[in-house]
């Protein structure tokens, strides 16, 4: 039987916050010993500014505005020294605000046939209702939001696409979003998710990032592993 | 930063010689203003009601209406370039870990006790010699180290597969002031044991 396969897969870290992008740059990664010389000199892309840091190297792709930082790579050997990378940096800037982190998954799966893409989009999304109103109705988007199941405040979310870059292809994301602050309690029923005060951002404070440093540290690769089964999961329904 | 705006940008900057920085500067400022929206949306943050009209991510990838339909919210693909080697594998796949501690660093191998990512499966120790080491990461190899051990399963364009390992060594940020003190008044508490003992 063929089944789906797993083509392309991303981790990348999503830091809201205040941040300097100049400063933010493969030199300052090697100087401050976060990257090696041969890896910090093999940039592919690169443009620093005041407003912007952007850069690509052989594994890590780093993005820095005024209010996020986002690190990534496509290199799944490298997932472990991304997450030492965004340790590293905020060990480094010990006073820079933090508000929100998202540890995020994106996975292309090629399905075997046309008729499985197919199945997969109305499996998800059932056309029996838009068949009524709707020219051969088809599934763009579905996301679908859960609560934070741990002591933090934030969300899970899915989403789940026609992949634009493989053929047959699906794409999920899965974004495990951490506002930095813990809760007493986790909402247990709809009525409670919806009366809950859980604000997606709170303000940006450098007493936040040992919270960063804990779940990095402590959630990291359960984050990762229990992501991708998901996907996995989701690509074989 | 997906590569046509970096070729934008590049194109504007060689344009102009009178001030390139500035340009790029405006040039890249302005292009960010047509990023999609929705890719830093579905990354992070609310799920807004997408203007489809004018999302330049949408492509056309197939003209039928379908079970799964047209896209238009996607992060922009990481190493666009670095995929169109074609000695880069199509895609890796990790299916085991480890996080290794280097006990003993010999001439040319050094002895690592390893624990797994999973916690059923059994510490170990093993050998490696020092070529596996990359030239990155040499000058961190010494006793008290940490390290990655990762065996992947690699498959190529062609439709080759390979199975390797890599092994790379944490880089960790320096020890600031409080956490030596805190690893310093801990290593006295074990000394003071030991010396009960």
């Amino acid at each position: 039987v063929a089944v789906p396969t797993l083509s392309i897969q991303t981790a990348s870290i999503v830091l809201r916050g205040q941040f300097n992008p100049a400063i933010l740059s493969p030199g300052w990664l090697l100087a401050e010993g976060l990257l090696g010389p041969k890896e910090a000199l093999d940039v592919r892309s690169q443009v620093i500014l005041n407003q912007l840091s952007t850069f690509h190297t052989s594994w890590l792709q780093c993005q820095v505005t005024e209010d996020q930082l986002v690190a990534s790579t496509d290199e799944p050997p490298e997932f472990e020294r991304l997450r030492d990378v965004l340790v590293g940096i905020l060990k480094t800037l010990p006073h820079t605000p933090v508000s929100a982190m998202g540890i995020n998954r994106t996975f292309h799966f090629q399905m075997p046939s046309w008729e499985d893409w197919h199945a997969l989009g109305d499996t998800l999304a059932p056309k029996t209702f838009w068949d009524e109103f709707l020219q051969l109705p088809g599934t763009e988007t579905v996301s679908i939001q859960g609560n934070r199941p741990d002591e933090f405040a934030g969300r899970v979310l899915v989403t789940v696409q026609p992949s634009r870059t493989v053929k047959t292809g699906i794409f999920v994301m899965v974004n495990d979003h951490y506002v930095l602050q813990k809760v007493q309690n986790q909402p247990s029923t709809r009525s409670d998710a919806r009366l809950a005060e859980d604000p997606l951002f709170v303000e940006p404070s450098a007493e936040r990032i040992p919270l960063v440093v804990e779940i990095l540290t402590e959630k990291w690769l359960n984050s990762l592993d229990w992501a991708e089964a998901l996907a996995m999961k989701i690509a074989t329904l | 930063m997906p590569e046509d705006l970096l070729s934008e940008l590049n194109s504007d900057a060689k344009q102009s010689s009178a001030h390139p920085a500035s340009v790029v500067r405006e040039a890249y400022l302005s292009a960010l203003k047509h990023l999609p929206r929705q890719s830093a949306q579905t990354e992070f943050g609310p799920v807004e009601t997408p203007d489809l009209s004018q999302s330049p991510g949408r492509t056309n990838q197939t003209d039928d209406p379908i079970g799964m339909g047209h896209v238009w919210t996607q992060l922009p693909r990481l190493s666009e370039v670095t995929r169109s080697d074609p000695g880069r594998p199509l895609r890796t796949r990790v299916i085991r870990r480890w996080t290794g501690v280097v006990e003993e660093v010999l001439d040319d191998l050094f002895v690592g006790r390893l624990t797994p990512s999973k916690k059923s499966a059994e510490e170990l120790v093993a050998e490696f010699t020092t070529d596996e080491v990359s030239d990155d990461d040499l000058p961190l190899l010494r006793p008290g180290a940490w390290f990655y051990v990762n065996v992947a399963k690699q498959t190529f364009a062609d439709g080759r597969q390979a199975t390797i390992s890599s092994l790379r060594f944490r880089r960790l940020s320096r020890w600031t002031e409080e956490e030596l003190a805190i690893a310093e008044e801990r290593a006295a508490k074990v000394a003071e044991l030991l010396r009960e003992e």
